[in-house]
């Protein structure tokens, strides 16, 4: 799985928020997939996924957002 | 350019010293570096093994040509020391603790540094270079303890190339392995034949700068390569580089196709990000390298992080651009280099501890061989490790010492594997198919008698450490001339035991030829003093007895002794009978031949008897001529013999007018009862002087 034209943008409406800009291609160059013309809200898409999956993910997270707010770097 | 030098101080290391020689050597590279010491641009420091708890700031004058700090893990500068890796940490000397606050190197504006041979061993700080061009880190292994900070982060001056090159390197954890900002300008910068595992961030994360990645292995990461922002004029290239367990193998973030990539295999669950994908690449099949797996079943033929047999990554590279040699400087196993950083190879004769990080310090070569005391020309073979060594090699050295004597400098000679033996000649054996293996022409002065043994030192160059043989002096192990001369120049009274070769050989009985043998007939015998038996000598072609034997034969008949020479039908007796001791006088003699006529009417037909019948037969005498033969007063017999010659019986004739030699006998049974072919003679006998044969007489006795 290759992606094109990928990009992360602000997103202008949502503070702390991010816009996945891209395409998904196989590795023979079929599309596979987009993150959509207007692109993919991170927080849009996080809140779209199971427990599970929020919980995974948090965890890992939540180690670095420890890690910061130690380094002084992040409250 | 000055070399310098760097030791522990618990080996003597003093900052306070010249630090010019190993004995004077400085404590820390640190001071080494700074401005105080006098290092200057174009020298050379050498650090010998330990732990190094130094918070390097440099502070000597930028310098304008390679200047290279040295690791030294084998000792080749520190006689006397023990060989060890050549650390700099911010932990403390136990590499324990928390570690320092400050960066393990901060260097601005220090051009043309080269490291080498060396760990640094990282907690939360890391290398720091800034505005810094023509930065090398060769055979150095960057080992963090955490993901959160950058290992190494460099950036060039404004409109001026980086210039970075890292060869063969280890990076382990951290943040980003390489954090390298450039100026956006065509910049010379190669990454080659290095690995990098678990940065958490990138492997490297490159600002605005063109990078050469050719023959890495990235694993384990978010971004392999990352390029933000890069440029489409001056892109970078990944080539023939595996990555694997990454997020993103490639990834370009704001100008797409800043990275161009080729002959790699990106096995990652997204290879590219904004990548053109050329087709040269693959993004299937296993990581197709030896993960410890040799080690961890004991085989030890194969180093981690190299191809294993026919693996996928094998020959799967490009040469066009690509370094030679692996990251353990070994030609790539294919027609084409492997992906990855490492070609597979059995390493099989190579000791089990030994480093597969770069340069980590490996056990010397130890064997010993017998050799005669006073052998000359002597090579040796021994086993350094690494290929491609030769008698100017940097550092490369040989020594001997003889049993309680001062070690004596062996100067090498390069030599290739087949050329004469020279004092001090040195040659690889083989490359390919007895990688490491070298030959070392033994100067004769260390092999000369007087000592128990000879120990011989190799070492010195990077990647080994070197090999140790001892030569023990001993007749044990003579040569082949030496051995020869030592049989055939024995005293031959030394070596007579009964029953020995040595006793055999001197009493010379007893042997006979195995098969017929071909003599010179060009040499000749010298005597002979014994007699000789002949079995058998029916072949006598070719050979003469000299004048001196034919008279000897001559005399041994002529003088033999007449009297034991008579026997009958001899010439013996013919000579004693008839010239020694003839006949006294003859009264009478007659010249034959004699006739006998038998039937008395004249004639000397065969006479017809029939078998078994008894006859008297009138017979005549008679000479030449016819004329009868007196037999007065003669002895007249008739001896009648078979067809075989063997006689049957003797008959005395009767005279019946013996001046005309007319006599009769009678015939019996004896010979008539037997059919057959008979002859008579008749012998006319007056004295043992004078008798005369007469006949024969043809009888045949017929069974009618």
């Amino acid at each position: 799985m290759n992606l094109q034209n990928y990009r992360l943008e602000p997103n202008p409406l949502s503070p702390g928020d991010w816009i996945v800009f891209g395409d998904i291609y196989d590795n023979e160059g079929n599309l596979l997939g987009t993150f959509g013309e207007n692109g993919t809200s991170v927080f849009g898409w996080w809140v779209l996924q199971d427990a599970q999956f929020q919980q995974n993910y948090s965890n890992q997270f939540a180690v670095i957002m420890a890690q910061e707010i130690v380094a002084g770097t992040a409250e | 350019m000055p070399t310098y030098y760097v030791k522990p101080a618990a080996q003597g290391g003093n900052n306070s010293l010249a630090g010019t020689s190993p004995s004077t050597a400085w404590a820390t590279v640190a001071y080494a570096l700074s401005s105080s010491s006098g290092f200057a641009s174009g020298d050379t420091l050498y650090i010998a093994p330990g732990v190094y708890t130094d918070t390097i700031s440099v502070t000597m004058p930028n310098p304008t040509v390679e200047t290279n700090i040295i690791g030294d893990p084998t000792i080749a500068q520190f006689s006397g020391l023990t060989p060890g890796p050549v650390v700099i940490t911010n932990y403390n000397a136990s590499l324990s603790g928390s570690g320092y606050t400050g960066n393990i190197i901060t260097a601005t504006t220090k051009n043309f540094l080269h490291f080498q041979n060396i760990k640094f061993a990282i907690d939360n700080n890391r290398l720091v270079f800034t505005t810094c061009t023509n930065l090398k880190l060769t055979k150095c292994s960057f080992i963090a303890r955490h993901l959160n900070a950058d290992i190494v982060t460099l950036t060039s001056p404004t409109s001026t190339a980086v210039n970075l090159t890292v060869n063969k390197c280890v990076f382990f954890a951290g943040n980003n392995s390489l954090n390298i900002t450039g100026q956006s300008v065509a910049d010379g910068s190669t990454v080659i034949d290095s690995i990098f595992i678990r940065p958490s961030n990138t492997a490297m994360f490159l600002n605005n700068v063109q990078v050469a990645v050719y023959n890495c292995v990235i694993l384990n990461t978010s971004y392999g390569v990352l390029q933000q922002p890069g440029s489409l004029t001056f892109p970078t290239t990944v080539r023939n580089s595996l990555l694997f367990g990454n997020l993103v193998d490639l990834q370009c973030v704001t100008v797409n196709n800043a990275i161009v990539e080729n002959y790699n295999r990106l096995l990652s669950p997204t290879p590219r990000a904004n990548v053109a994908n050329n087709g040269t690449s693959s993004s299937v099949g296993d990581i197709g390298i030896d993960f410890f797996e040799s080690l961890l079943w004991g085989q030890n033929n194969l180093q981690p992080f190299t191809s294993y047999a026919s693996s996928p990554n094998a020959s799967f590279g490009n040469a066009t651009g690509a370094p030679t040699t692996d990251i353990y400087g070994v030609t790539w196993t294919g027609a084409n280099p492997d992906t990855g950083a490492g070609t597979y190879r059995v390493i099989t004769s190579v000791p089990s501890n030994v480093g597969y990080v770069a340069n980590l310090p490996v056990n010397t070569q130890a064997s010993v061989i017998t050799i005669a005391p006073g052998s000359t020309s002597q090579s040796i073979e021994l086993y350094l490790g690494a290929t491609g060594l030769t008698a100017s090699t940097s550092g490369l050295t040989a020594r001997y010492n003889r049993t309680r004597t001062a070690s004596v400098s062996i100067p090498l000679v390069a030599r290739t594997i087949a050329q004469a033996w020279t004092a001090g000649g040195f040659a690889e054996v083989d490359a390919t198919n007895m990688p490491g293996v070298y030959r070392l022409d033994v100067p004769d002065a260390a092999l000369v008698s007087g000592a128990d043994d000879v120990t011989i030192v190799v070492r010195g160059a990077s990647g080994t450490n070197g090999a140790v043989m001892t030569v023990k002096l001993s007749s044990g192990g003579l040569t082949s001339a030496q051995t020869a001369s030592a049989v055939w120049d024995a005293t031959a009274s030394a070596y007579n035991t009964a029953g020995s070769m040595g006793e055999a050989g001197q009493r010379l009985t007893g042997y006979s030829l195995a098969s017929s043998q071909t003599f010179s007939t060009t040499g000749s015998v010298g005597s002979v003093t014994g007699s000789v038996t002949v079995g058998t000598n029916n072949d006598k072609t070719g050979y003469t007895l000299s004048t001196a034997g034919n008279t000897a034969s001559a005399d041994a008949v002529w003088n033999a002794t007449r009297s034991t020479h008579t026997t009958a039908g001899t010439f013996g007796q013919y000579v004693n009978a008839e010239l020694v001791t003839p006949v006294t006088s003859a009264a009478l003699v007659r010249m034959g031949p004699f006739e006998v006529k038998a039937d008395g009417l004249g004639a000397s037909d065969p006479l017809d008897i029939q078998k078994g019948a008894q006859h008297g037969i009138d017979i005549q005498c008679v000479d030449n001529n016819g004329a009868g033969i007196d037999i007065t007063s003669a002895t007249v017999t008739a001896k009648v013999y078979n067809s075989g010659a063997t006689l049957v019986d003797t008959y005395s004739c009767t005279a019946t007018y013996a001046a005309d030699g007319r006599a009769t006998f009678t015939i019996d049974t004896t010979v008539t009862n037997v059919p057959g072919t008979y002859t008579a003679t008749i012998t006319r006998s007056t004295t043992a002087n004078d008798t005369q044969v007469f006949g024969p007489l043809r009888i045949y006795v017929r069974d009618i």
